[in-house]
């Protein structure tokens, strides 16, 4: 989970974590993921959502601050 | 006293003269002030000669086309000007002067010269833009897109000119607050040296290495007839092949020369064309500005849709678990239910078959025959006699009964 970790921290982007957020809730509704798999798979998938809410609201954050005026 | 004359003695004395004086055809210059065509075909026309100011007559005469020449002559002059003859057209014509006792002087037309009509001008510009478009290059600086900004200006023109102050001076002083870079490339706008000069300047502008927006050609009045300097087939080629977008504003307002058809934009005046790309760019700087006013509401969009994507993600990842769980725990109760059933059966086939056996040994018990009278006989050896050759007179028998034995001695065997 650290390694999971180290490379979300470093090569993570908002395309990738949405694509596999999307990724997991098909195998999700699909039932194609395995009971082994699927507690792994949600706290995945709840550290995805956290990723994205975060860096969508800060990119909101900044496009506001660079639209306003000088 | 005086000599007196019949009126008709004059008027063919004059006809007589006339007919001396003009024994064959001669070209007249003219201006059509009348014409009309009757039905019987003939073409009557009223042809005049204004002063130098255009406002005067200095003569005037009846004209005739008679409908056998009038059909030909006609066709002529329309193909070849793309003109009816009609009024206010400058024409050339060929016509013999006659004059008729009763009905006076008039010219009896034979045949009209379009190239006159065309003006020289014109038909050299035709020359030349034909030669042109057989090159195929006649629209190559119409083909040419306008850049979004036209700020950097390359202008030909005579530094002299009062167009050149009139153009800087509307596109400098514009209300927008709009910046150019202006320079001037001279060149002779008038004279026999006009087309190699502005051919040249515009050559120049190309090989001073700088980045130019566009190209403006303009020229400050000018009588109209100095127009034709521009109607040279190398200038214009030239135009064609610039890189840039041409501007020319050499024209006036009825005359056109070859560079108002082979360039990118033609404009009448320097003013007009300082106004058309103070135009161009005041409909760049809106566009921007719209962009502008669109941003915030276009972000706001973006950032709402991926809003959403999020929560529609977050409440699938808070339902989606739990009916993967009910779907593993009802797969659980199905296999369970499959687990019992198939006991149960296994329970009932093993219990029949036992059933079975036990009627099959029953009926093979030998009690059962002995029930039924008969018997079982052994020897004193206690072997089962099964042939009465098998015995001596005197050996002792055990025949076992359903219920009990007996003991016999054999007395007889035969």
């Amino acid at each position: 989970m650290q390694e999971a970790n180290e490379t979300m921290k470093t090569e993570q982007t908002y395309d990738k974590a949405i694509l596999r957020l999307e990724q997991i809730a098909k195998s999700m509704e699909d039932g194609d993921v395995t009971i082994d798999r699927l507690t792994a798979d949600l706290k995945e998938a709840q550290q995805l959502l956290a990723f994205c809410r975060d860096k969508l609201t800060k990119a909101e954050a900044e496009v506001q601050k660079l639209l306003q005026p000088e | 006293m005086d000599r007196t004359f019949t009126l008709y003695d004059i008027n063919s004395g004059i006809r007589q003269y006339l007919e001396d004086v003009f024994a064959t055809p001669v070209w007249v210059q003219a201006e059509i002030a009348e014409c009309s065509v009757a039905t019987n075909g003939h073409c009557y026309m009223e042809l005049v000669q204004k002063d130098l100011d255009g406002h005067s007559f200095v003569a005037r005469a009846r004209a005739t086309i008679w409908a056998n020449r009038y059909r030909n002559v006609a066709a002529t002059f329309a193909k070849a000007t793309g003109e009816r003859l009609r009024a206010g057209l400058q024409v050339r014509l060929k016509a013999r002067v006659t004059f008729h006792e009763v009905y006076g002087y008039s010219l009896n037309v034979t045949d009209i010269d379009p190239a006159y009509t065309l003006g020289d001008m014109a038909q050299r510009r035709r020359q030349i833009l034909g030669r042109l478009e057989r090159e195929g290059v006649l629209a190559d600086n119409k083909g040419l897109p306008l850049p979004t900004l036209l700020k950097r200006i390359a202008v030909v023109s005579s530094g002299t000119a009062a167009g050149y102050g009139d153009f800087c001076d509307q596109l400098l002083h514009n209300g927008y607050g709009l910046a150019f870079t202006v320079e001037l490339f001279q060149a002779y706008m008038q004279g026999e040296q006009t087309g190699p000069s502005v051919a040249r300047a515009l050559a120049d502008i190309i090989e001073c290495g700088r980045d130019w927006d566009c190209v403006v050609i303009i020229r400050g009045g000018g009588a109209t007839s100095d127009l034709s300097d521009f109607d040279d087939y190398t200038l214009a080629y030239t135009i064609t092949q610039m890189p840039l977008p041409v501007i020319v504003g050499i024209g006036h307002e009825r005359d056109q020369t070859a560079l108002d058809f082979v360039a990118h934009t033609s404009v009448k005046t320097p003013t007009a064309a300082a106004a058309f790309i103070l135009q161009h760019q005041v409909e760049q700087l809106a566009r921007v500005e719209a962009v502008a006013d669109l941003l915030p509401r276009a972000v706001a969009a973006i950032c709402q849709q991926h809003r959403h994507r999020l929560d529609v993600l977050a409440s699938q990842m808070a339902m989606l678990p739990q009916r993967r769980l009910n779907a593993g725990l009802n797969a659980l109760d199905r296999t369970e239910q499959r687990l019992h059933t198939a006991l149960r059966q296994l329970l009932m086939q093993h219990d029949f078959r036992l059933r079975m056996l036990a009627q099959r040994l029953a009926a093979l018990d030998p009690q059962r025959q002995l029930e039924r009278g008969y018997s079982l006989t052994y020897t004193a050896d206690g072997r089962l006699l099964r042939t009465a050759g098998c015995v001596r007179l005197g050996d002792v028998l055990t025949t076992r009964l359903a219920t009990g034995t007996l003991r016999s001695t054999v007395t007889e065997n035969g």
